[in-house]
């Protein structure tokens, strides 16, 4: 008996001590205060799904940062904004988050939005970075950059992608939401390409983001009958696109920038998205970077994803928002900032680790271009109609 | 071109369907119904409703044609029964933060997204060649049901008790209410048959594009307004005509090479129209007394 006291004494003892070394670095990163992040997304009106999605993996990179002792004890906090599609929000938003402390900014996620906001971070010295925006030469350096790639290297890349599966196409028409800067910018990127590649561009049918009815779109673009179709549309059009060229029996391949490839398109268009393809250059299985990490990542994704079948599960370049969590956790990391730095020094080794900048690894791999975008090589997806997820065209 | 004009001719149809039941209430009852477009908008959402709990589609139209003049009467109800005489701004208002309102709770339910509708192939896809457009047979059931329906109302109005006793209220309320006629009563059939029509324009929307969106009571909605003051305030045949027109030049504004246009062309014909003759096309409507006075 005395024994077994002793030794329930001495295990006691043991395990105290061990919860006590344990304890001592959670207890610790508890003291620290914890470093802001802010996250400016489009999480309600015509494209909430998209922030609402990014959102989650967010989340999950604030998990993952904070399960392995957050940066340098402190723990991860990240506040996230409603900028809907509206420019003057994000720059009211990214205001209120300098306010608020936040030592750097994810987002905002619009071509217009970015357009605006990347200007005003350099005045305001907080760093931010855009994982979505896709209109090249707007991102102003040294305080933001873009790890997303923009379309100046993955439309580029896309078309040659979807040349190469269809060598016949020779001519080809051009249809653009020309309302969003990022959508213009593209249809612009589509006509260089085109010339590059010597198709000859039969015509440009441009629309509005606001257009309510699309068959007169799919009419004009039959009558032209063209080899293949080059779109750049948000979703709501891309879906109503594809669902009339299917009516009219319209059946060549399309090629659509990477707009539809996040969000509902895959989940929503079925049997008439089967012509479809996006650029691209991840799955729901597959990322070009680090597959481990990607599987729980994944995991985890569709699993809070699928709690609102609206939103889908496909996580598509949502993938960008993770990686940009953890460069920011990186360089607060190696440069030794906690809760405890004071934020404009926190804000300025960031800015001076975006200038040292070349390469960076994650889910997926980023090369940095002097234009502070980042690149990631494209290739182009296709809706595997079954399983309602995106898959490599080849 | 003529197929242009063809599907122009369709989608003004369903421009038409909204802008009479906009007209109607305000024909009637001298009163702008803001939340008319999120009825339209929540037409698509029944019938979504109703096909995955029946499995009949077509057995959506009645029911969102219920569910939408339940929705108009509610409407009444809460916007614009206590704003009597002059409060019309104020009424106006209250239909607007019911429309808002709406929206949001549909987002919250379904999401931001377009969400699929499940609708046989022999009727989405199935059709025939018509100068060089494919005509699907959805596209004639939008025309035959919005005919149907245009021509029961002109029955209605014209031809019925309840029609008699419309054009009364319409004419003088308080003369109406004189005469024995019921016109809290009067009131809520017109919010009833007016937003039972919006509701099923929305269906009828879904059923052509396939999927129900929540954002088209702010886009295709707000046309039926401008649609109704081309056509003249208050004016149905004004409605009809202005939709038919708004639908063929915006779909001619893609045959010409303006298609980015498309969106602007309701709003410019709007101040031409005006312009030239504030009435309206028709001007047969309420709103003629207050552009003579």
């Amino acid at each position: 008996m005395t024994k077994l006291n002793r030794r329930s004494a001495i295990a006691g003892l043991a395990a105290t001590a061990v919860a006590a070394t344990l304890g001592a670095a959670p207890a610790a990163a508890q003291q620290k205060p914890p470093i802001k992040f802010g996250h400016i997304a489009i999480m309600t009106g015509p494209a909430g799904a998209y922030g609402q999605l990014q959102k989650i993996i967010v989340d999950i990179a604030a998990e993952d940062i904070n399960a392995s002792g957050g940066i340098n004890g402190s723990k991860v906090e990240v506040q996230t904004e409603d900028s809907q599609l509206d420019p003057a929000q994000a720059v009211l938003l990214f205001r209120k988050l300098h306010g608020a402390g936040a030592v750097a900014v994810l987002g905002p996620m619009s071509g217009t939005q970015w357009e605006t906001v990347s200007p005003l971070a350099n005045q305001m010295k907080l760093p931010a970075i855009t994982a979505n925006a896709s209109k090249p030469g707007i991102t102003v350096k040294p305080w933001t950059i873009r790890l997303g790639p923009a379309d100046d290297t993955a439309v580029p890349q896309g078309i040659a992608a979807f040349l190469k599966k269809y060598p016949n196409v020779k001519n080809i028409v051009i249809t653009a939401d020309v309302r969003e800067a990022s959508g213009k910018a593209a249809a612009d990127l589509y006509q260089q390409a085109a010339k590059a590649h010597d198709l000859k561009v039969l015509d440009v049918v441009e629309f509005s983001t606001r257009t309510t009815d699309v068959s007169p779109i799919a009419l004009k673009i039959k009558s032209l009958n063209p080899d293949a179709v080059f779109v750049v549309a948000l979703i709501p059009q891309g879906l109503l696109l594809a669902k009339e060229f299917a009516i009219q029996g319209f059946a060549k391949p399309v090629l659509a920038n990477s707009i539809i490839w996040p969000g509902n398109f895959v989940t929503a268009a079925g049997e008439a998205g089967k012509n479809w393809h996006t650029i691209g250059y991840s799955t729901n299985a597959k990322v070009p970077g680090d597959n481990e990490r990607y599987k729980s990542v994944a995991a985890r994704f569709v699993e809070r994803a699928g709690k609102t079948p609206a939103l889908g599960t496909n996580i598509s370049n949502n993938t960008v928002a993770y990686d940009i969590m953890m460069l920011y956790a990186d360089i607060l990391r190696r440069r030794g900032v906690d809760g405890s730095t004071e934020i404009a020094k926190a804000r300025d080794i960031i800015r001076e680790e975006f200038e040292k900048l070349k390469e960076f690894r994650g889910l997926n791999v980023y090369k940095m271009r002097d234009t502070g975008d980042g690149d990631v090589a494209h290739g182009i997806l296709v809706p595997d109609v079954a399983k309602k997820e995106w898959k490599f065209a080849d | 071109m003529t197929a242009q004009i063809l599907n122009g001719l369709i989608v003004g149809s369903m421009y038409a369907l909204v802008a009479i039941g906009f007209t109607l209430v305000l024909g009637v009852l001298d009163r702008l119904n803001f939340a008319h477009t999120e009825v339209f908008m929540f037409g698509a959402f029944a019938g979504l409703v109703a096909i995955d709990a029946g499995g009949i589609w077509w057995l959506a139209l009645p029911f969102v044609f219920v569910v939408g003049g339940l929705f108009g009467m509610a409407v009444e109800f809460i916007s614009f029964r206590r704003f009597e005489g002059d409060a019309r701004i104020t009424a106006a208002l209250s239909s607007l933060a019911v429309g808002l309102v709406l929206i949001d709770l549909t987002q919250k339910v379904w999401g931001t997204e377009p969400v699929g509708m499940t609708i046989p192939g022999y009727v989405t896809t199935a059709g025939f060649e018509l100068f060089g457009m494919r005509v699907v047979y959805v596209q004639l059931l939008i025309l035959g049901v919005t005919l149907a329906l245009m021509a029961s109302l002109h029955l209605l109005v014209s031809r019925t008790r309840m029609g008699r006793n419309i054009r009364a209220v319409a004419d003088s309320p308080a003369a109406a209410s004189l005469l024995g006629i019921d016109v809290r009563r009067v009131t809520q059939d017109v919010f009833f048959v007016s937003s039972a029509l919006a509701g099923v324009a929305g269906l009828l929307l879904a059923f052509r594009t396939g999927f129900a969106n929540t954002d088209v009571g702010l886009t295709f909605g707000l046309k039926a307004i401008a649609i109704m003051a081309i056509g003249g305030m208050g004016d149905l045949r004004g409605a009809v005509v202005g939709g038919l027109l708004i639908g063929v030049l915006e779909a001619l504004t893609f045959q010409f090479g303006v298609g980015k246009l498309g969106e602007l062309v309701v709003w410019v014909t709007m101040i031409l129209v005006l312009f030239v003759r504030p009435e309206g096309l028709f001007g047969g409507g309420v709103h003629v007394k207050d552009v003579r006075a």
